[in-house]
């Protein structure tokens, strides 16, 4: 049984739906892409998995049914997400972003070991633990932002294009650390991401999502040799 | 010396500093009643009643990002609440500033309930709305609340004590009462924003989405907190009715919320003083004004002296004297903590000695290596 199993999903906002039937698994420990283009879905799925937004379909975290659940529930059962842009809050402390991932546990103690542990993975948080991450770089934020979702002991990350807005030098070292998560902690991921060619490095499958549809899952090295993959991220 | 001095956090001279400014507050609050004349004492107990709604209205709106128009309504309800219980029922009147709390908490989480699916002007309009309904319903229900007439004798008697004797003595008493209201209306405040609660508000205001993926049930945050602010709001209203002994429905417009919206961007928002000192400036700045001059002119002075500030200060005056104060005074952020934590270690029986692996960086367990270079 697949860690997530999303079975016949829609969602949208408000009256229209952009995700209509979308079908897509996560097993333990894989690294499974989204791709498409501007405007498919790819957002409203990670949004719809996690409750941000109205759903419909089956959708199951381990074999629970999560499709009512509320937001926070989610969490507590283990899916994590970084959203889109801008996944820290500027008011808060670096550290307090870290405790403020950690919003659905209650061991203090393991708290403050995750705390060490994520601050000596990136010891440029450590040396800006008591600034306002507002004031971080681009890629620190970054690095906060995955942190944070990885504070509440997830099972699986959902990661909303974390390469946005960081330099390609920036967006090489965010993989490489999402790989390293991968294998060192057996964290299954899910990404979002416009950068197919890094973003096929690190995954083991993938789906390819246009508008609000989404095919059949390829192997990563299947779809990184497919010359209209990459016509669909280019738009032409 | 040189300025700015720079002492590290959480060494002594740092925990001196901090000490040394709590003792400063307590030191002026118990030297206030001998310096000054009882009646200025009273108009101190004026401003701290301000200052203690100031600070409810900053719970939501300074922390929490949502804006309320309707505070003056749970300022009024907290004091008839407490007008009513003390003259027709004779309650003591702290029992009834909790029941006025009480009822402000109910009243300000039904309020709340629109403010999950509105924000900004529309949220105002909605909050504004029970600000602009609550004297006509103080009219309305005149049987019970003295309606425009008023409702009166309504007194919290000091203790029989000569320290507590007299007119000045009654003075005194309020005072204390005020100081004391607003000091556990503080450390609700600070409790409640230096801990977990704290950070899933400040996450709410500034990045909803990501607060909602973090797990922060955005429906039980934003209504308690809606509720707590008006029952900070409500306990400024019973001091309020018990320091005035009259309360009539005019003391309760939509100019008393604007006072309070005023008080609080001047001290400055989110932060644990400034509604405090905004409550102050906002109580003395129009005494000082009708002082100076008679009539319309000293409305209009008022008027200046708040668009002077808010330009000047634009964090505030808490953010003004910070900036001050960081010319005179730095104090260093605390070091990261070690990357060896022994406390990590296994138990070591004497005769064994440490084992290297007690030793290893914590990394070897964690995600990797240093990354983000």
């Amino acid at each position: 049984m697949s860690l997530l199993q999303i079975e016949d999903l829609h969602a949208g906002y408000g009256a229209a739906d952009i995700v209509h039937g979308v079908d897509l698994t996560v097993d333990e420990g894989e690294v499974v892409v989204l791709l498409g283009a501007n405007g498919a879905g790819k957002t409203t799925t990670m949004r719809a998995i996690s409750g941000l937004i109205a759903r419909h379909g089956s959708l199951r975290f381990d074999g629970t049914d999560i499709s009512r659940a509320a937001p926070d529930e989610i969490v507590r059962l283990g899916l994590a997400q970084v959203p889109q842009g801008r996944g820290t809050i500027a008011d808060l402390t670096v550290e307090e972003n870290l405790r403020a991932g950690a919003h659905v546990r209650r061991d203090k103690q393991g708290i403050a070991e995750d705390i060490t542990r994520w601050f000596d993975t990136y010891p440029r948080l450590a040396e800006r633990r008591k600034q306002q991450a507002g004031l971080l770089s681009g890629g620190e934020q970054q690095m906060l932002a995955i942190s944070r979702a990885m504070m509440s002991r997830p099972r699986l990350l959902l990661c909303d294009e974390p390469s946005l807005g960081l330099s390609p030098k920036l967006t090489q070292e965010m993989f490489a650390s999402l790989s390293r998560i991968n294998h060192e902690m057996r964290m299954a991921i899910l990404l979002v991401e416009q950068n197919a060619t890094l973003a096929l490095g690190i995954a083991d499958r993938g789906y390819l999502i246009e508008v609000g549809h989404v095919g059949a899952s390829r192997s990563a090295a299947d779809l990184a040799g497919d010359d209209a993959i990459r016509a669909a991220y280019l738009g032409y | 010396m040189a300025l700015p001095i720079t002492v590290h956090e959480g060494t002594m001279p740092h925990r001196g500093i901090r000490l040394g400014r709590v003792a400063l507050v307590v030191a002026v609050v118990l030297a206030l009643p001998y310096v000054v004349a009882p009646y200025r004492l009273d108009q101190v107990t004026g401003a701290l009643i301000l200052a203690i709604a100031a600070v409810g209205l900053n719970l939501l709106s300074g922390f929490g990002g949502q804006i309320s128009l309707g505070h003056a309504a749970f300022f009024g309800f907290g004091a008839y609440t407490t007008g009513i219980l003390v003259t027709d029922h004779g309650w003591y009147p702290p029992v009834a500033f909790v029941l006025g709390m009480l009822v402000c908490f109910v009243v300000g989480v039904l309020v709340g309930v629109p403010a999950l699916r509105l924000r900004g002007m529309y949220l105002a309009l909605v909050t504004l709305a029970v600000g602009v309904i609550f004297p006509s319903l103080v009219r309305r229900f005149d049987s019970l609340t003295g309606g425009s007439a008023g409702l009166f004798g309504i007194s919290f008697d000091a203790p029989d004590h000569a320290y507590f004797a007299g007119r000045a003595g009654q003075i005194l008493w309020l005072y204390y009462v005020a100081v004391v209201a607003l000091a556990v209306s503080c450390l609700l405040v600070w409790n409640i924003m230096r801990g977990r609660t704290g950070r899933a508000i400040v996450a709410l205001r500034d990045n909803e989405p990501a607060a909602i993926v973090m797990g922060v049930d955005r429906t039980v945050v934003r209504t308690v907190l809606f509720g707590i602010s008006a029952a900070i709001a409500g306990l400024a209203g019973g001091l309020f009715a018990v320091d005035t002994g009259i309360l009539t429905p005019d003391s309760f417009s939509l100019l008393f919320t604007i006072y309070l919206l005023v008080a609080m961007v001047l001290g400055g928002r989110a932060s644990f003083w400034g509604p405090i000192i905004g409550g102050f400036v906002i109580y003395y700045l129009p005494l000082w004004t009708g002082e100076l001059t008679d009539g319309p002119a000293a409305g209009v002075l008022f008027g200046i002296l708040i668009i002077v500030m808010v330009f000047t200060l634009r964090e505030g005056v808490v953010g003004g004297l910070g900036r001050l104060g960081a010319r005179v005074l730095v104090v260093e952020p605390r070091r990261p903590t070690p990357r060896f934590d022994l406390s990590e270690a296994p138990p070591v029986s004497a005769d064994q000695g440490i084992e290297p692996a007690a030793c290893q960086p914590r990394q070897e367990t964690a995600a990797g290596a240093p990354l983000a270079d």
